[in-house]
């Protein structure tokens, strides 16, 4: 659904717009669709869209990502109901979501929160952003380190003194 | 796996998402995580109950060295966390103050250059240029539990603030002389002493609470004593807390705005 071009043809469903990924690839979404970014709502509005956006730091395989969601969502944005998945239920939403953001390695996982940072698409952000606050959750600074591959850079007496600041935070 | 690079406002959206226990832990991961949650203030130990807090976060001294308020700067049209480095002694521990934080209003003024910040027990006066902010402690005498209507006006002489109130004062400092330079730049001033002294020839009623119960004559007291401060400066506009605990906006060339400062 992502990359295809399908409904070059609007069907009368409102504008199209075609996003360019970094590394060249081209997607065609209803001003819809898109409109959910609110950094391209804006670019709508302005009048800029008209010979493609061009999102410099998004790579093919995460805008496609982001447009599988966009699509995904777009019921809830848009009046105009000629997308396919605009019927789609709060379930279908729910169970989709999930399994967008569960299946990903981290690196991918930020390369999404960063695209919906850049993009300003608040939904997919605050989506993103609680799994891997959920990833944190109940881990000790140890294990939040080797999650994220973080290098410890305070010396053993200044995590020392840290930890005793909020000494509560780690007694049974 | 790859490092966790992600901008600041990103990581304290993430961060923000903790519950405390773990806020906690994510501070002593990095250096950089700890500064997005500390200067953000995500971990509100204000919001812990006492008992959560660490004796040793009980004794640090409050307001920190380096407080953080968030300001609205008139050249960028924007609220923006801004530090200021406090010069001088700290009000006290966090552990003494927290006790009393549910005290009081919080208001504040604006003179040229600085800014008065009303916090229970204390004023901060932050200076604008330099970054840099003073405690001034409050009267020592005054139990805020009672008497937590105090507000800042301009005294007649232009150059110092007085500190006022709406009740009167005469049984709190029998002995203290109205006028007196008290504290810092503060002045201790009850407003309805003239009136007393006109009106009821130095009789005073108070119910059992000790509360002034002449409401009526406080009110006109109040309004005129506003009206002959203020009317003939246009260089201050004066901000009085409502009954929320917000500050009002004031309203200066330089202009700075300031939310609640939360403790």
């Amino acid at each position: 659904m992502a990359a295809a071009a399908a409904e070059a043809t609007t069907d009368g469903g409102g504008k199209m717009i075609i996003l360019i990924s970094a590394d060249g690839k081209r997607f065609e979404v209803t001003e819809a669709v898109a409109s959910q970014s609110q950094l391209i709502s804006n670019m709508i509005e302005d009048d800029c869209t008209e010979n493609g956006v061009r999102l410099p730091n998004v790579d093919g395989d995460i805008l496609t990502m982001v447009v599988d969601y966009c699509n995904m969502h777009a019921g809830d944005a848009a009046a105009a109901g000629d997308t396919m998945k605009a019927s789609s239920t709060e379930e279908e939403l729910k169970k989709f979501d999930a399994e967008l953001v569960q299946a990903l390695e981290n690196p991918v996982l930020f390369k999404l929160i960063l695209a919906a940072n850049f993009l300003n698409i608040k939904s997919l952000l605050d989506m993103t952003c609680q799994r891997v606050a959920d990833m944190m959750s109940g881990k000790t600074p140890e294990q939040m380190r080797e999650t994220f591959s973080i290098e410890n850079d305070f010396t053993p007496e200044e995590e020392a003194a840290i930890r005793q600041e909020n000494a509560w935070a780690f007694d049974d | 796996m790859e490092q966790l690079l992600l901008p600041d406002d990103v990581l304290a959206n993430i961060l923000g998402r903790l519950p405390p226990r773990s806020l906690a832990a994510a501070r002593c991961v990095c250096a950089d995580w700890r500064a997005v949650i500390d200067d953000r203030r995500l971990l509100r130990t204000d919001l812990l109950p006492l008992s959560e807090l660490n004796p040793i976060v009980q004794e640090l001294e409050w307001p920190p060295s380096r407080l953080i308020t968030r300001v609205f700067s008139s050249a960028t049209k924007r609220w923006e966390d801004r530090p200021f480095v406090r010069e001088g002694e700290a009000a006290g521990t966090v552990g003494h103050l927290q006790k009393l934080s549910e005290y009081g209003e919080y208001r504040a003024v604006y003179w040229p250059g600085a800014l008065y910040v009303h916090h229970f027990s204390y004023v901060i006066r932050l200076s604008m240029s330099d970054g840099k902010y003073r405690v001034i402690k409050l009267l020592p005498a005054i139990d805020i539990r009672y008497y937590q209507n105090f507000y800042f006006g301009k005294s007649e002489k232009g150059a110092e603030w007085v500190l006022k109130h709406q009740n009167g004062l005469k049984p709190l400092l029998p002995s203290w002389k109205y006028g007196q330079q008290v504290h810092g730049p503060w002045i201790l001033r009850d407003v309805n002493y003239n009136l007393y002294c006109e009106k009821i020839a130095g009789s005073w009623f108070y119910n059992a609470d000790g509360e002034d119960i002449s409401l009526e004559e406080n009110t006109e007291a109040l309004l005129e004593d506003k009206f002959e401060w203020y009317s003939d400066n246009d260089d201050v506009v004066e901000a009085q807390g409502g009954g929320e605990n917000a500050m009002k906006i004031m309203r200066f060339q330089d202009s700075i705005l300031i939310k609640r400062s939360s403790f």
